[in-house]
């Protein structure tokens, strides 16, 4: 069955026929002219005294071309046009043939893998028609041009292919004839190339991707204890209120927010490290407006990495490259990126760690000029000794074909893609979780703020005890549910019954690395235009610095002040958590001042610095083993839930957590989804699909009442 | 995501659609096979004047493919040259239409990877 394109649908199916028609214009392009040069190349390598000599009447049509080696290139260039034009034109017409297929393909997608490209089925009679118009309309041109221009030997060469083609002559009405034939013949051969390779090519049954979930039967009445009030809990709590449940959250510190914390400072606000929001799912980004309504401003992105005295805007562009590392490193960036692309994307070689992540993806040229000091000097740890995992991990779970949609859609409109702007709460990222707490207060529920968690006593199947600390002794909760947004090594290790000694062990073996915030206030009204600056020189301390009041008017006093925001990455115990914090204030200082020349000391009005324990999950080469080994151990433990960036042990967003949260909050409702898809590999797509036409995977029927139906 | 944009996804899937390298090497070779055959073949059947070489022009592929002539034997020689020319031939060409979808579409993944925080 087909469906009608929409104009949007035509539009975006006019810009892919387009890339496509180029495509096919290069390729054959490129055979076309490497025949015409392998042919001539051969010949003349061949040599003998006549060599070549029926070749070399292609001058007649080719200007220039000759049986020498200045000719071979010569017909590479017009081989190549030649290819080039006949390549285009058959895809133009053939595209005709498209609309239908892709009608059909958008009413009934194929149940293929999500991230592979189906196989091409050719429509015969249209590449027929294409084939044979396209044959029969060089005969004619041919034909004409051999009159108009033609040498004697031109015509009687010509004049063969009266032998195949009845009724063929040099002439006018002789091409027309010839053309008929022609377009026969080709029709027929394109149908016999079509139908043979239809049937070559049939695709086999594809194998589903993704891994079936489990069944959550959903336990009622419910209580569920969250520890932790970062954006993943609040998310869960939100979503669980919203729908009439009852939550108990209990947060360490004294405020909600967790690492997207605010911080006030005399009208000076800055958040710890910076956080946008930013998601291509558009379902999150409408429940994220209608949260934080009245409060949001979009920021135009300006990301730039600063190395060697120069600013190269990030994500990188080969016009950057060549302004500011010049031809030659140009050049190397090309063709390591093209070698890297065959190395790993065609012959398919391991990726083991970072760095061959990072090449895999940039190429080895790229790598050595923009990651590897930065993704050191982030991790402390050399690339080698680092995960591949972390590396491409924000367009996992996000399908390749989104991202080729939005290019495409963008490309002639003018449009600039999302990933360009990003919207952002105009007093800091802190709102969200705030606004998340405002509305799980308002229903009646408890957020328990300075409460510490000591232990989680697990009597059975979803009758756990919370005991934690507070201003007034140690207290203790009761619930049918536990969400842990906590680090998931301690979470394993303070749990009753008791974890075995590898779990244990591989609870202790996750690291997190640490970060140091320094806010620097200022007396002038601007220093950069970006809103994130990537420092690589090891010798500077921070490593990303940002500008709050690029983001927000509001993050500043007035107008005639600004501050910078660093991020100084490190681990506790090490140099730089050791000094104090005047120490790392001065040092920060310094190198704005002397090293990078951004501001002058006399401008800086003070600093204020805040430290934060587990900002990042490290990815070292065993933390997959480590997880599945806490992972299973928390399995026996029926009720309790991971989240979040501490809890699941992931690099998430901002976005990724509050989507986890909110997908959790559905599955202990009973709803058929799993939080730990979000910002993994697997694709939402299918669960889309398979709850067509309910698209919205937040609003699916819980799964009880789907099979109940 | 909303169901516009889930089926303009599929949209762009299907128009990046691969071609089978080895499917399309297949068909077009069997085409050029058969198609040099027929040729050689048509040619011996409408012979020559006497003195004079049977269709000496086609003979010329001789310069590339080894033991070629317009004759029986030959015209077999031609068939399989040109399986394997147009083997050849379809493979390189739906190669370089998978590879250029390749390099755009991870070219995109990668400046999407960058452009994250």
């Amino acid at each position: 069955m087909t469906a009608p394109l929409s104009v949007a649908e035509k539009r975006l199916l006019d810009a892919a026929i387009r890339f496509n028609r180029a495509v096919i214009a290069l390729v054959m392009g490129v055979v076309s002219g490497g025949s015409l040069w392998l042919a001539t190349a051969f010949l003349l390598l061949k040599g003998g005294s006549n060599a070549g000599a029926h070749l070399g009447t292609l001058e007649i049509f080719f200007p220039g071309y000759s049986m020498t080696w200045r000719g071979a290139w010569i017909g590479f260039a017009w081989g190549f046009l030649f290819g080039a034009v006949s390549g285009a034109a058959v895809y133009a017409a053939y595209a005709r043939a498209l609309q239908a297929q892709l009608g059909e393909a958008v009413f009934d997608p194929p149940d293929a893998p999500p991230e592979a490209a189906p196989t091409l089925t050719i429509a015969g009679h249209k590449f027929g028609l294409a084939v044979g118009t396209l044959l029969a309309v060089q005969l004619i041109l041919g034909t004409g041009w051999i009159l108009a221009h033609g040498s004697r030997e031109g015509v009687a060469g010509a004049s063969l292919l009266a032998q195949f083609l009845p009724g063929y002559s040099v002439s006018v009405p002789g091409s027309l004839i010839g053309a008929i034939g022609l377009f026969v013949f080709g029709y027929l051969a394109a149908r016999v190339v079509a139908a043979v390779y239809n049937r070559v090519a049939r695709p086999g049954p594809s194998v589903p991707r993704r891994r079936p979930l489990p069944q959550s039967a959903a336990v009622r009445p419910i209580h569920v204890a969250i520890l932790g009030a970062g954006p993943a809990g609040l998310a869960t709590a939100h979503e669980l209120v919203d729908k009439g449940e009852r939550v108990t959250v209990l947060e360490q510190n004294g405020y909600v927010g967790g690492l997207c914390r605010t911080v006030e400072d005399g009208g000076y606000r800055f958040d710890l490290g910076g956080h946008r929001w930013f998601t291509k799912n558009e379902d999150l980004n409408a429940w994220f407006r209608r949260l934080m309504e009245g409060e949001l401003v979009l920021v135009k992105r300006t990301s730039r990495i600063y190395y060697g005295g120069k600013y190269y805007l990030y994500p990188v562009t080969l016009r950057d490259v060549l302004r500011n590392a010049g031809p030659l490193m140009l050049v190397r960036a090309v063709f390591s990126f093209l070698l890297a692309t065959l190395k790993y994307g065609m012959f398919e070689r391991p990726i083991r760690n970072m760095k061959d992540a990072y090449v895999a993806q940039f190429g080895e040229a790229l790598y050595e000029l923009f990651f590897r000091r930065y993704s050191e000097k982030v991790w402390g740890t050399p690339c080698e000794e680092l995960s591949a995992d972390w590396v491409g991990q924000r367009s996992k779970g996000l399908s390749i074909w989104s991202i080729a949609r939005e290019a495409l859609a963008n490309r002639r409109s003018g449009v600039r893609s999302l990933i360009e702007y990003f919207m952002y709460p105009r007093d800091g990222y802190m709102r969200i979780p705030e606004r998340m707490a405002d509305a799980v207060r308002a229903a009646g529920n408890k957020i328990v703020v300075g409460s510490r968690v000591m232990r989680i006593a697990c009597h059975g199947p979803h009758r756990f005890e919370v005991f934690f600390s507070s201003p007034g002794g140690e207290r203790s909760v009761v619930a049918t549910h536990v969400v842990s947004t906590i680090p998931l090594g301690a979470l394993a290790q303070m749990l009753t019954p008791q974890a075995p000694g590898h779990v244990v062990e591989a609870a202790r073996g996750l690291r997190f690395r640490d970060l140091i915030t320094v806010n620097v206030k200022l007396a002038r009204p601007q220093v950069t235009s970006d809103t994130w600056l990537y420092l690589q020189d090891e010798a500077i301390v921070f490593g990303r610095l940002h500008e709050p009041k690029n983001w927000s008017r509001a993050m500043v006093p007035d107008d005639a002040h600004t501050s910078l925001v660093l991020e100084c990455f490190c681990s506790e115990g090490d140099a730089l958590w050791s000094l104090s914090d005047d120490q790392v204030a001065a040092r920060c200082v310094a190198d704005l001042v002397e090293t990078l020349g951004f501001i002058e000391a006399s401008e800086v009005l003070g600093c204020n610095v805040v430290r934060t324990r587990h900002a990042y999950p490290i990815y070292d080469p065993d933390y997959s083993i480590k997880i599945a080994t806490i992972k299973a151990h928390l399995d026996r433990f029926a009720g309790l839930h991971v989240v979040g960036r501490g809890g699941a042990f992931r690099y998430n967003n901002a976005d990724h957590s509050i989507e986890m949260g909110l997908m959790l909050a559905r599955r202990i409702l009973g709803h058929d989804v799993d939080p730990l898809d979000v910002n993994s590999e697997a694709e939402y797509h299918e669960e889309v699909r398979r709850a067509t036409p309910v698209r919205d995977h937040y609003v699916l029927q819980p799964s009880a009442e789907r099979s109940a139906s | 995501m909303s169901a516009a944009q889930f089926r303009e996804e599929h949209l762009v899937r299907a128009a990046f659609a691969r071609l089978a390298p080895i499917a399309f090497g297949f068909a077009l070779g069997a085409v050029a096979g058969f198609a040099l055959w027929l040729a050689t073949v048509l040619l011996i059947l409408k012979g020559a004047p006497p003195g004079e070489p049977v269709g000496p022009h086609l003979a010329l592929i001789g310069q590339f493919v080894p033991l070629y002539s317009v004759s029986a034997l030959g015209s077999a020689m031609g068939a399989l040259a040109g399986f394997a020319g147009g083997f050849v031939l379809g493979v390189v060409v739906a190669s370089g239409w998978n590879l250029g979808h390749y390099i755009w579409l991870v070219t995109l993944a990668r400046r999407f990877d960058s452009a994250a925080p």
